[in-house]
């Protein structure tokens, strides 16, 4: 019990340097990290979250229509409210966790062991400013862009089963997916995908910062990061949910 | 000028010392943690567990950090292995510093980075192959020539050197400290400080004082006991 409540304590002190140093964004060296995350997560993993999000909108439609004969109309509006609506941030939150969330455990940790930190101190560049905000922000950037990226492969993977299965025509299909969504619904998945980026990231960093001079702690880190951040995952998209609706 | 004032901390003691403008001076110590301890007390990153350090007639551990990492950029520091990020290219690594206190790119750097680069001619390599690599793949001897181009694209007025010549063979130690001593004359009152672990062969060439730093685990019993040096002024001669 005492581990979560260290990591939930940990984020928030690393979220708070993140939002207290943000100033320095506007620093041509600090802006150079941001863009490098936001590429890092929102832009390089493009290909496989468009897959991955065509298949899950695709099986998604087809499992509703064939197996549970739900009719068209309803399909697209499930396929609206559940995936785009709620799937789309904790799959994003997901991809993001393996690749970001690792891979900034990994680097901050070694650049600790190997005294990059410290370094870094004494030319009068403070960690929170340099290493923390940008990866923070960037990464919360990153899954926005992520989940956007999911609603509309999910939404062609869905349209492709309907047009296919139900005879449904596009303007039927993109009617319907707009009827089951209010305007302040645009906002949702990417505001939770941003929630979720930031809460990864500030995990991430936390256990990256706080690794011990050995080696074999590295992977220890990383491991942690992964575990407590899907349980961030899952908590926070949950009460998001019971909280935004 | 930089004062040391009943100064220890967990593993050194060094006692009283001045270092005055225009000096250089040379810290021995026996340990790699025992340097650390001193340049991290100077850099204000903690304070030391007896005793004071003061900086421009400041105590940096006790001033506000923004102010101590401002004050820091006047104070060019060379840790151990020359400090470079392993994930940034060796020139993003020299620009570093300078483009972190600038919103956007400082006017005139691409002209003091070439004016660093000439200056310190024969010693770096020729081209600018080196430059593009990530520090891994650098020997010892080019990190350190590119944490001295660093040092000298922030124009320092204090220059701390931590082992800055240890693990390198004569010729690259001796280059490096001649473009040490030569950076050093540049601008009148600088101060240079060599904090060595495992040079003897530079103390053994030192002409002036040696502020020994003492072991804790090794020193009297007495916790007033001092390093054998204090005030010091030295200088020094040609290798």
């Amino acid at each position: 019990m005492q581990q979560p409540l260290k990591t939930t304590g940990g984020g928030l002190i690393i979220f708070y340097s993140a939002v207290a140093y943000s100033f320095n964004l506007r620093k041509r060296a600090v802006r150079e990290v941001l863009a490098k995350q936001i590429y890092f997560t929102g832009v390089e993993p493009l290909f496989n979250v468009l897959v991955i999000s065509l298949l899950v909108g695709y099986l998604f439609v087809l499992l509703l229509e064939e197996v549970h004969q739900v009719a068209g109309d309803a399909s697209t509006r499930l396929l609206s409210q559940s995936v785009v609506m709620e799937l789309s941030p904790l799959v994003c939150g997901m991809i993001v966790l393996t690749r970001s969330g690792a891979a900034i455990t990994s680097e901050i940790a070694s650049m600790k062991q190997r005294g990059e930190i410290r370094s870094l101190c004494l030319m009068g560049i403070d960690a929170e400013s340099y290493l923390i905000a940008p990866r923070l922000f960037g990464v919360a950037i990153g899954t926005m862009l992520l989940s956007f990226y999911f609603t509309i492969g999910c939404s062609i993977g869905g349209l492709t089963v309907s047009v296919l299965l139900s005879k449904a025509s596009f303007e039927s299909f993109f009617d319907v997916l707009a009827d089951s969504l209010k305007a302040m619904d645009l906002f949702y998945p990417p505001l939770k995908g941003a929630v979720t980026g930031l809460g990864v990231a500030a995990i991430a960093c936390y256990h990256g910062l706080r690794v011990p001079a050995s080696a074999t702690e590295v992977p220890k880190a990383v491991i942690a990061t992964m575990t407590e951040g899907i349980v961030f995952i899952l908590v926070a998209n949950a009460l998001m949910m019971l909280v935004l609706h | 000028m930089i004062e040391f004032h009943d100064f220890a901390d967990a593993e050194i003691q060094l006692g009283d010392a001045v270092f005055q403008p225009g000096t250089e001076n040379l810290i021995l110590v026996e340990t790699a943690e025992q340097s650390a301890e001193i340049l991290n007390c100077i850099a204000g990153l903690r304070a030391p567990a007896r005793g004071s350090v003061q900086v421009f007639g400041r105590n940096p551990s006790k001033l506000p950090r923004d102010e101590r990492l401002q004050a820091l950029i006047k104070v060019g520091i060379i840790p151990q292995d020359g400090g470079l990020l392993s994930v940034l290219p060796v020139w993003k690594n020299i620009l570093l510093p300078r483009q972190f206190q600038w919103k956007d790119h400082p006017a005139g750097l691409a002209e003091e980075f070439d004016e660093a680069l000439r200056f310190c001619g024969a010693a770096c390599d020729p081209g600018d192959e080196w430059l593009r690599l990530l520090p891994d793949y650098l020997s010892q001897y080019q990190r350190r020539i590119a944490a001295f181009l660093r040092l000298m694209l922030s124009g320092p007025s204090i220059c701390i050197y931590e082992n800055l010549t240890g693990n390198l063979p004569g010729r690259q130690k001796e280059a490096l400290l001649a473009l040490a001593r030569r950076y050093h004359g540049q601008q009148p009152g600088r101060i240079s400080v060599y904090l060595e672990f495992d040079s003897e062969l530079l103390a053994a060439r030192w002409s002036g004082a040696i502020l020994r730093g003492i072991s804790r685990a090794t020193s009297p019993s007495n916790p007033k006991t001092h390093a054998d040096a204090s005030n010091i002024r030295i200088s020094i001669a040609p290798f």
